[in-house]
């Protein structure tokens, strides 16, 4: 029977598991190839490189840059921030948080939707001949006026949605004139406020 | 304890902390056993279906209702594509996965000589069951239709999901002893096992959220599943075969537990390379170049762990070498270390471009995932199993159960070794064929053919080795829960 | 801290090094990619896929058709996939941006699919002629890859329905050639399943040129 104590004094694993000298020249060889390796076929760890004989010493250049899609950069804003409460179906929650797919707000003057965005809106809404009542937050301060329009074009084009486009230049006019303001939106406010977008 | 006994383990550990692990780690070890079986089957129904493609396609001949279901449910169930996947993940976490974990509660009870409380071993019993429901549900979620698409991954998003909750309470109870250990030098053994305790869930958790989530899109699902294929083959399983290794030839051979040269550099490079070496898989894939190279790279110098831990097993096996040739257990132990060191080689070379170029995409891959799954894990598995079991129950193996151990040794040896031989040759003219454009491509497949059943003979050693394991493992637990039975009347 | 916490320690690095750069780096380099505008034709490439071609990819995924076909172009000295005519060019990540999963696959035994919606060359002489797939063809291989000569593929007969033909081409129903039509008043219709995996099949096409993967003249 075997104990652990009394083996500690048998070194004949010690002894005998060494590695011949030259094992370790292979290993450092083995090293020195991983490194020479890495140098000539990483593309310069470019995520842009994918034939890996190509040779590259600082960036790759050329090539069309890539198209900001507004749409589907207006997808990744809703998601993060809108669909908590107007789902990712755009349909809302009965009663709640009103719909954006077919609805008449997203789809009709430009102004009025900036607004919302910016400001915020509170009280009870009617929206495709439903009563809606919940609380939305102003988002002036959590997005840019980029952010903005992404996602309002985003949300304008989706679910069947097929209006025109919001662009950053819109929300900033938007922005300037109702500078002023603090308070959200009710839906009284809205239909007092100008439909079209300020010069 | 009786001296006579030809595997002595009992001179590390505490005989009543393994007896208090009979019930968990019988039934673990016989439902693993039973999976392995079945995915040799599931195996066996995929590879005919290569040569005799209508195999299953009942369809046309049977028309009465109910009978037609059935057999329709059979073409659906075990059509190719199905039935290699169920295979994989059968084989992966009902067999491989299950059987190391086991071995991993056995190991960690040795290694920390704490004892498990009776809620704690109820615990256990239900995280066992609820990982074999798991994979049952998993395997169901395959044959209905319902599997992810990234292989070795396959089981649906709700079958992962249990696994993940079974292994949470495996892993915590092994964490939690480990962590009440006061002494404070690990061992080399303890440095895999506790790696991959740790591993597994990281890895798992990653890969759930990055496949299941749908968080991303594109090429991204497919870098993290590569990712996790690569930390689970060697970090996961990899380290827990390592670990027992380190412990049981060692112990068996009566030498010192701890005084092994190089094995704690060899350990780090492990660690670190093996984390890195997943993505090889994807040589040539719609991939910046960096990820890809920077994978191969770390993947050929697993060459130096590999050599330093199959240098650490081997030497020690060969000095005793008359040690060896009476001892079944160390017949698989030994295979298992070399194995090892053969399967980082050919991924190593594999993963080249110049070769992967040829290889890649051929029945070469299946030769090399049976080196690694069945003549290293499988192999160093089956040891492992028949080295603890004695260790349970009490008592030795039956006679029975040794003799027919080693026939099923040489049953699984020469199989893996006819099953690679044949794979290799297949593949290599199959690559080689598709790599050279002037040749029709379905002229291809006619190239690899010969050796198609060699692969063959060698599937069929395989399966029967498999068979007799199980025997053996059910034969094993039923002899020691008649007894314990009889006990109250026999003295 | 002893040995075990410096152990974990070491075990965390390991895990969280190789996380941060073969997860985290990629999703910053080809995790948030865009489709880009062609200047001549003002297309965005890669094309949307559509939501049945979605839902085939799900069909596809499920029945382990990765098993057997890959869907990734290797560049030309990394095999001769080009050679084959099986893509015009390397495959790369904003390829893939629509699908969730990739399909890359790891066997070839079957062709290539990354360009099935464009036309080939027959692969029992891999010369001759280019063809195109169109969805008679890949419903016919489906239902009854026995009636095509030299074909291994399997059948995948449970994704149709054979029924009464109810009215006259009420739906889209198989053309089976000779020896293995159904039985008379009979027809074989595809279910949904067949119907998205075909249209998934049939949108698969890689041609265009992208500024980090270039088409050769």
């Amino acid at each position: 029977m075997s104990d652990h104590s009394s083996n500690q004094s048998n070194e004949n694993s010690h002894q005998e598991s060494m590695l011949p000298q030259w094992m370790y020249w292979v290993f450092a060889a083995l090293l020195i190839w991983g490194g020479a390796y890495l140098m000539r076929y990483s593309g310069g760890f470019s995520g842009e490189v994918y034939d890996e004989s190509t040779v590259t010493y600082g960036p790759v250049k050329g090539g069309a840059a890539a198209v900001e899609d507004p749409k589907v950069l207006g997808a990744r804003v809703y998601k993060a921030n809108c669909a908590q409460c107007h789902q990712l179906t755009g349909l809302g929650v009965e009663g709640q948080y009103p719909p954006l797919a077919g609805s008449e707000f997203v789809l009709g003057s430009e102004a009025h939707v900036i607004r919302i965005l910016l400001h915020g809106l509170v009280g009870p809404i009617t929206v495709n001949g439903k009563p809606y009542n919940g609380n939305m937050a102003p988002w002036k301060d959590v997005l840019d006026d980029k952010k903005i329009s992404q996602v309002l074009t985003y949300i304008r084009s989706d679910w069947g949605n097929n209006a025109s486009a919001i662009t950053p230049e819109m929300v900033a006019a938007v922005r300037k004139e109702e500078a002023a303001r603090s308070a959200s939106w009710t839906e009284k406010e809205l239909e007092a406020a100008p439909k079209v977008l300020p010069k | 304890m009786n001296g006579s006994k030809d595997v002595q383990l009992e001179g590390y550990g505490d005989e009543n902390l393994d007896r208090s692990l009979q019930g968990p780690l019988s039934l673990l070890f016989v439902c693993s056993a039973l999976w392995l079986v079945v995915s040799s089957l599931l195996g066996a129904v995929a590879f005919w279906q290569l040569k005799f493609p209508g195999l299953i396609d009942f369809k046309a001949g049977i028309q009465t209702p109910y009978v037609g279901w059935f057999f329709d449910f059979i073409h659906q169930a075990l059509n190719y594509g199905r039935a290699v996947a169920a295979t994989k993940s059968v084989m992966i976490y009902g067999w491989l996965l299950q059987g190391f974990l086991g071995v991993a509660i056995w190991l960690t009870g040795r290694l920390t000589k704490k004892m498990i409380c009776k809620t704690g071993n109820y615990f256990l019993l239900g995280a066992i069951a609820l990982w074999n429901i798991g994979v049952l549900v998993g395997l169901m979620g395959v044959f209905s239709g319902e599997a992810s698409g990234f292989s070795g991954f396959d089981f649906p998003k709700y079958a992962a999901a249990i696994l993940f909750t079974a292994y949470a309470f495996i892993g915590l109870g092994m964490g939690m002893r480990f962590a009440k250990k006061s002494c404070s030098v690990p061992t080399p053994s303890e440095w895999y096992l506790i790696g991959a305790i740790f591993w597994f869930p990281w890895f798992f958790g990653v890969a759930y959220y990055f496949v299941f989530c749908k968080v991303v899109f594109g090429v991204m699902p497919a870098l993290v599943h590569a990712w996790y294929i690569g930390g689970l083959e060697v970090l996961v399983l990899g380290s827990l075969a390592i670990s027992i290794l380190y412990y049981l030839v060692p112990s068996i051979l009566g030498l010192a537990l701890n005084r092994v040269h190089s094995a704690k550099s060899a350990f780090w490079f492990f660690a670190f390379l093996g984390a890195w070496s997943g993505v090889r898989h994807l040589v040539g894939g719609p991939l910046p170049a960096w990820m890809i190279s920077s994978s191969v790279v770390a993947g050929v110098l697993l060459l130096i762990p590999g050599t330093i831990i199959a240098n650490n097993q081997m030497v020690p096996l060969w000095s005793n070498w008359c040690k060896v040739k009476s001892t079944p257990v160390l017949w698989y132990l030994a295979t298992g270390g070399v194995s090892l060191l053969v399967w980082i080689s050919l991924e190593a070379m594999m993963s080249l471009r110049g070769v992967s170029a040829a290889l890649r995409f051929s029945y070469f891959e299946m030769g090399v995932s049976a080196v690694f799954e069945y003549a290293f894990l499988s192999m160093v598995l089956f040891g492992s199993i028949y080295a603890i079991l004695p260790t349970l129950t009490g008592k030795e193996l039956p006679c029975c159960v040794k003799c027919c151990s080693k026939c099923q040794f040489w049953w699984g040896f020469c199989g893996v070794i006819t099953f690679f031989t044949g794979t290799f040759f297949a593949g290599t003219f199959m690559g080689l064929g598709i790599n050279f454009a002037p040749m029709a491509f379905v002229a291809t497949t006619n190239l690899a053919s010969p050796f198609f059943w060699l692969s063959v003979a060698g599937g069929i050693m395989v399966l029967l080795a498999n068979l007799i394991f199980v025997k053996n493992v059910v034969a094993t637990v039923l002899s020691a829960c008649c007894e314990s039975n009889k006990e109250g009347c026999c003295s | 801290m002893n040995g075990y916490g410096r152990l974990f320690v070491g075990i965390l690095f390991a895990f969280v090094f190789s996380w941060a750069a073969l997860i985290l780096v990629p999703l910053n380099q080809v995790g948030n990619l865009m489709p880009l505008e062609d200047q001549t034709s003002g297309d965005l490439n890669p094309p949307a896929l559509s939501g049945l071609a979605k839902r085939g990819s799900q069909v596809y995924a499920a029945n382990g058709c990765a098993s057997c076909h890959t869907q990734q172009v290797r560049s030309e000295s990394g095999g001769s996939d080009i050679a084959r005519q099986w893509g015009a060019r390397q495959t790369v990540a904003r390829d893939y941006l629509y699908h969730s999963n990739p399909n890359l696959g790891s066997m070839r035994l079957g062709p290539d699919l990354a360009n099935l919606g464009v036309e080939r060359p027959d692969l029992n002489v891999n010369a001759g002629p280019k063809k195109k797939y169109d969805a008679a063809g890949l419903h016919q291989l489906f239902y009854a890859p026995r009636s095509i000569k030299g074909s291994s593929h399997p059948s995948y007969s449970f994704l149709y329905e054979k029924r009464e033909i109810k009215g006259a081409n009420a739906e889209v129903s198989l053309i089976l050639p000779v020896g293995f039509e159904t039985e008379e008043g009979k027809e074989v219709v595809p279910s949904e399943d067949a119907k998205a995996l075909v249209a998934y099949l049939l949108s698969l096409n890689r041609m265009y040129a992208l500024p980090e993967a270039p088409v050769k003249p």
